[in-house]
């Protein structure tokens, strides 16, 4: 488990598994912590006991923080705290009532955050009577400034005059995917694409596909017929840096997992090489891993391209955010019927495809003929049950 | 007062100067060069022709032997004003200015009176390298016994230099070669302003709001008050509104409106083309701390000469000096945008 | 030259209150510095420069002045104050720092400023000099027949203001006479090594005006010399360079260890004291041949009771208060 990439988060307490007294052996499950959406494990890094819980379930932990005390037999006291890289204890020597006084001193060190802000906005929350520390500030460095105490303030005020407002802190998965939401949209150049297309055939296989007792639903039909249409396209695909553009020819087909208020997107890995039911069965699996907070962390990375399917949730078109480093992202709609003008009149099953791309890779012209190929493949499935 | 009439900055002095000696006979002027040459600036352009040599009189180079007898005038109870064209040149007289008409009044107790005015050409921006291009006002407003005037209107340059004439104190009347509208100086636009014919005084120690804005407050004096309202008028076309403030006098000065108006922008920018270190911008600083800290929304911004002489070549003096596009820069810095 | 005895008495009784307004100094200086010697110690506290022996220079010119005449002196000002006619109570206030003084105790012995009688003197050496020109310019420019005097050191002959001010008094012919003490020393170093020629008189010449030496520190002799300058400034024809063979008693400041000449010296100048020496001529000349001395004593007399006069006043007078140091700066 890479704990190093999320060494500037803030995680939080599961669990622990020992309680204070208790003996503890090396390599003993110790805690668990959630860091964004990964959790990690952390083992007792030798024989002691556990004489005392620094960070309590629940509470805020960073990379670095001593989180507990454990006195080894006729030794030093040892500090285990969450590393940098590894999460390996640090060893300080010193009896046990002042490796405390050093463990408090030490997050308390951490807890004081310089907080800069002027005189004029230091004079404003005095009148105001607003405490500095829930203002964000915008100057340099974070300098608080009278505008943002204002800013604050009007926000503060609005929140009293709605009735019953929770306050609920931002989970640390909600506060990762955001952060790349917003990097997402900061760094690319994102523009959307929509198409319809008649499902009926679509539709038609699915309901054949489930009579003969497939497991495999219209999302899986879906994720095949962009593996087979990014086979095709692969530039689609492809990752950004610098001038240059890494094209895969393998596909790792990411798709959106909604967990409570949390985002997660699980990454079938050589998608391209599996059967549509093996495709099928990949997607049950990260579905319910994803569901229970069992994904392991590398199955939530390295994907190369996403599809996002708001159906289920009676969206017809929406504007994808792309998931970088991901040059593309891939959204579906319900399915709605619709009057159709062929020949005769009649009504079909329709649904929308939002294809949002990032022009530094893909330009207007080939997204359609993606989007396009896509769309062929979905009205005429035949080819995603012939071959694979 | 009828303000149809335009004038430059030296004609505005020199019809101040000669209306007060018409006024009162213990007035006139000495110094080099101001009889028929009607000084080097043109600070006393005309006079000699009015009232002749008795009353406009050449001295040899000689400063600290007519400065020091301007003292000697003075507490004789004439009201000399005398010219040394250029500010650079107070060195070779400086023990008569700093430690003898600074200082009389004080060690007599208020018992002497000392109306003299000391005028001078100050500033650069023509390649006149470092000893014909300072401008010094904050030496001489750090001196205690001296008022330091630094018009940079003509209106202001004719009001600031009577009341320089009719004060019992020594005055050191400090004007801007750019400024005088003079044809040989590169010519700044609208240094021709309306001036009233008749005689008027401005008070000392009032400084003047050349603009009102809101967001941010620019101080200067002389040539840095039309670089900062060039700088306001293009900062607006940016969305921020610029007040700029000319102190017109260092001494007295206007603590009173720096402060208000730091209390209206909470931000500051101090515009001097004097040399940066302990100088005035340090000092309308301090004051901005003393009067208004709780009121500031970001450190005070300084744009000042850095530590060195007036260097000659065209692109090291522009490099040194203030200007417009300085200001705005300092300005956007200051606002974070 | 006849000189009517009153005059004469006057100018003794001058001489007179200078020697022992100056020696009474010098033991009020000394209060409070013994037997630490503290210059800031003492009810008359830094530096004092004193001019016994001086007197015949600043009493023979200044006989001559009236009220309205102007007179600059130097950091050595009492001789010059006293023969000018300053108030003697406010004067010593002032040395002594009190708020009764003619500055209200901030510009001390060195900064005595008497508009009444138009005396002025400064720390600096050679500064007065161009002052003196610039009042005589304003009485000349006023058509009044005042004059103006600047008193200095021989050392001072040679700064850039001695030769502005002559130049231009000269130039614009003002009524202005400049007077140099020459007491030998310039502090430490002798007039031969700072001046090339034998006599600062010479240097009139430069400048196209009348340059006297009066060889002798002999009140009379330096009368008679400043009184025909006097007479050419008031007639309008110009300045005059008087320089005066003096001597002085005391050190460049008390204190000084006055290494730089023989210790006999001052014990050789007393025994040709000038104030002795216009007693003799005093008594030598008097009308009264049964008691000669009657109207000397009498003057005598008069100069100790000036002094101690003054001396108790400044005693007895307050200090300012303290928040009065940010008054004055400037007259409203």
């Amino acid at each position: 488990m890479d704990v190093a990439q999320d060494s500037s988060s803030e995680g939080f307490v599961v669990n622990w598994f020992k309680e204070e007294g208790d003996t503890v052996r090396s390599g003993q499950l110790l805690l668990e912590v959630q860091f964004d959406k990964v959790s990690i494990e952390i083992d007792a890094p030798t024989d002691g006991v556990l004489v005392k819980i620094l960070v309590p379930q629940g509470e805020v932990v960073r990379p670095g923080q001593p989180l507990c005390m454990i006195e080894e037999e006729k030794k030093a006291g040892e500090l285990v705290s969450t590393g940098g890289a590894s999460h390996a204890s640090q060893s300080t020597g010193g009896p046990t009532g002042s490796q405390g006084e050093k463990a408090e001193a030490a997050t308390q060190g951490r807890g004081r955050t310089e907080l800069r802000s002027t005189p004029a906005a230091r004079r404003l929350a005095r009148e105001l009577g607003i405490p500095l520390e829930e203002v964000r500030g915008s100057g340099p460095g974070g300098r608080i400034t009278e505008a943002d105490v204002r800013t604050h303030a009007a926000n503060a005020t609005s929140s009293k005059v709605a009735t019953d407002v929770r306050r609920e802190r931002l989970s640390p998965a909600q506060r990762a995917t955001g952060q790349r939401m917003l990097e997402s949209l900061r760094t690319a150049a994102q523009y959307t694409l929509g198409r319809q297309v008649n499902v009926t055939a679509l539709v038609k296989l699915r309901e054949e596909l489930k009579r003969s007792g497939s497991p495999v639903t219209l999302s899986d039909l879906y994720h095949r017929a962009v593996i087979m249409a990014l086979l095709e396209h692969p530039r689609l695909q492809s990752r950004l840096e610098g001038d240059e553009v890494f094209i895969p020819s393998g596909v790792n087909l990411g798709f959106a997992v909604a967990r409570g208020e949390d985002l997660l997107v699980p990454v079938i890995r050589d998608a391209h090489k599996l059967s549509l039911e093996e495709l099928a069965a990949a997607r049950r699996r990260l579905t319910g891993a994803a569901l229970e907070g069992r994904v392991e962390r590398e199955e939530l990375t390295g994907g190369t391209f996403t599809v996002t399917n708001l159906g289920p949730y009676g969206v017809d078109f929406f504007t994808p955010v792309i998931n970088p480093p991901e040059p593309a992202i891939l959204g579906v709609g319900r399915i709605v019927r619709q009057l159709v003008l062929d020949e005769d009149v009649r009504v079909a099953p329709f649904i929308t495809l939002s294809l949002t791309v990032d022009h530094r890779v893909v330009n207007g012209a080939p997204a359609s003929v993606f989007l396009t190929r896509v769309a062929e493949l979905l009205a005429a499935p035949e080819d995603l049950i012939s071959n694979g | 007062m009828n303000t149809s009439r335009k004038l430059t900055m030296a004609r505005a002095i020199s019809e101040a100067i000669a209306q007060e000696i018409e006024r009162d006979d213990r007035v006139f002027v000495m110094g080099e060069d101001v009889g028929i040459y009607g000084g080097i600036f043109s600070a006393t352009a005309g006079l000699y022709e009015k009232f002749g040599p008795e009353q406009v009189m050449d001295t040899p180079i000689s400063e600290t032997g007519f400065i020091g007898a301007a003292l000697g005038l003075a507490m004789e109870g004439m009201r000399p004003i005398v010219e040394l064209m250029f500010v650079d040149f107070f060195g070779v007289c400086m023990d008569q200015i700093y430690n003898h008409i600074a200082k009389n009044i004080y060690f007599s107790g208020g018992n002497v009176r000392v109306p003299l005015v000391l005028m001078t050409a100050t500033g650069g921006g023509y390649n006149d390298a470092g000893q014909h291009s300072q401008c010094l006002w904050g030496t001489f407003a750090h001196l205690p016994g001296l008022k330091v005037v630094i018009p940079s209107t003509p209106f202001d340059a004719k009001g600031l230099m009577i009341s320089a004439i009719r004060d019992d104190n020594p005055v050191i009347y400090m004007f801007h070669k750019g400024l005088m509208g003079l044809g040989w100086m590169t010519l700044i636009k609208d240094t021709t302003g309306p001036v009233p014919e008749e005689p008027y005084t401005i008070p000392f120690g009032r400084a003047d709001i050349k603009r009102e804005g809101n967001d941010v407050t620019i101080i200067s004096v002389s040539m840095g008050v039309y670089q900062s309202l060039e700088a306001a008028k293009e900062l607006e076309r940016a969305g921020i509104s610029a007040e700029v403030i000319d102190l017109r006098t260092l001494v007295p000065l206007d603590r009173e409106t720096i402060a208000e108006s730091v209390k209206k922008t909470r931000r500051v920018l101090v515009v001097d083309e004097d040399y940066l270190s302990y100088g005035m911008t340090g000092e309308i600083a301090a004051t901005v701390m003393e009067l208004a800290f709780d009121y500031l929304d970001a450190p005070v911004k300084r744009l000042a000469v850095p530590d060195v002489p007036i260097p000659y070549s065209r692109p090291l003096e522009q490099f040194v000096l203030p200007s417009a596009p300085k200001i705005v820069e300092a300005v956007k810095e200051l606002l974070y945008s | 030259m006849s000189i009517p005895r009153p005059k004469l008495l006057e100018m003794y009784r001058d001489m007179v209150t200078i020697r022992l307004y100056e020696e009474t100094m010098a033991e009020a200086y000394l209060e409070g510095k013994q037997p630490v010697f503290n210059i800031a110690a003492g009810p008359v506290p830094g530096e004092m420069h004193l001019a016994a022996g001086q007197e015949p220079v600043a009493v023979g010119v200044c006989a001559h002045l009236r009220n309205d005449d102007a007179v600059v002196g130097t950091h050595r000002p009492h001789h010059f104050a006293i023969a000018k006619g300053v108030d003697l109570r406010k004067m010593t206030a002032e040395i002594f720092g009190k708020v009764t003084g003619l500055g209200r105790g901030k510009g001390g012995h060195m900064h005595l400023f008497d508009p009444d009688v138009h005396f002025s003197c400064s720390g600096i050496v050679g500064a007065g000099i161009p002052q003196a020109v610039g009042a005589a310019l304003a009485f000349k420019k006023r058509n009044e027949d005042h004059v103006a005097v600047a008193f200095f050191g021989e050392g001072a002959a040679n700064q850039g203001a001695f030769h502005e001010g002559l130049n231009l008094a000269a130039l614009w012919r003002l009524p202005v006479i400049f007077v140099v003490e020459d007491n030998s020393y310039a502090i430490s170093v002798p007039k031969s090594a700072s001046t090339p020629i034998a006599t600062n008189a010479d240097r009139a010449a430069a400048y196209g005006i009348p340059g006297v030496y009066v060889d002798d520190n002999d009140v009379l002799a330096v009368y008679e010399t400043a009184g025909e300058a006097v007479a050419r400034a008031r007639g309008g024809e110009g300045p005059t360079l008087i320089e005066v063979k003096t001597h002085r008693y005391f050190g460049h400041f008390q204190g000084d260890p006055e290494v730089y000449r023989p210790k006999d010296e001052v014990a050789q100048l007393k025994a040709n004291d000038p104030i002795k020496r216009f007693r003799e001529y005093l008594v030598q000349s008097s009308p009264d041949s049964t008691n000669p001395e009657a109207d000397i004593v009498q003057m005598e007399t008069e100069a100790r009771q000036r002094v101690e006069d003054a001396f108790a006043f400044a005693r007895e007078s307050d200090y300012p208060a303290p928040e009065e140091a940010l008054l004055h700066v400037f007259v409203d």
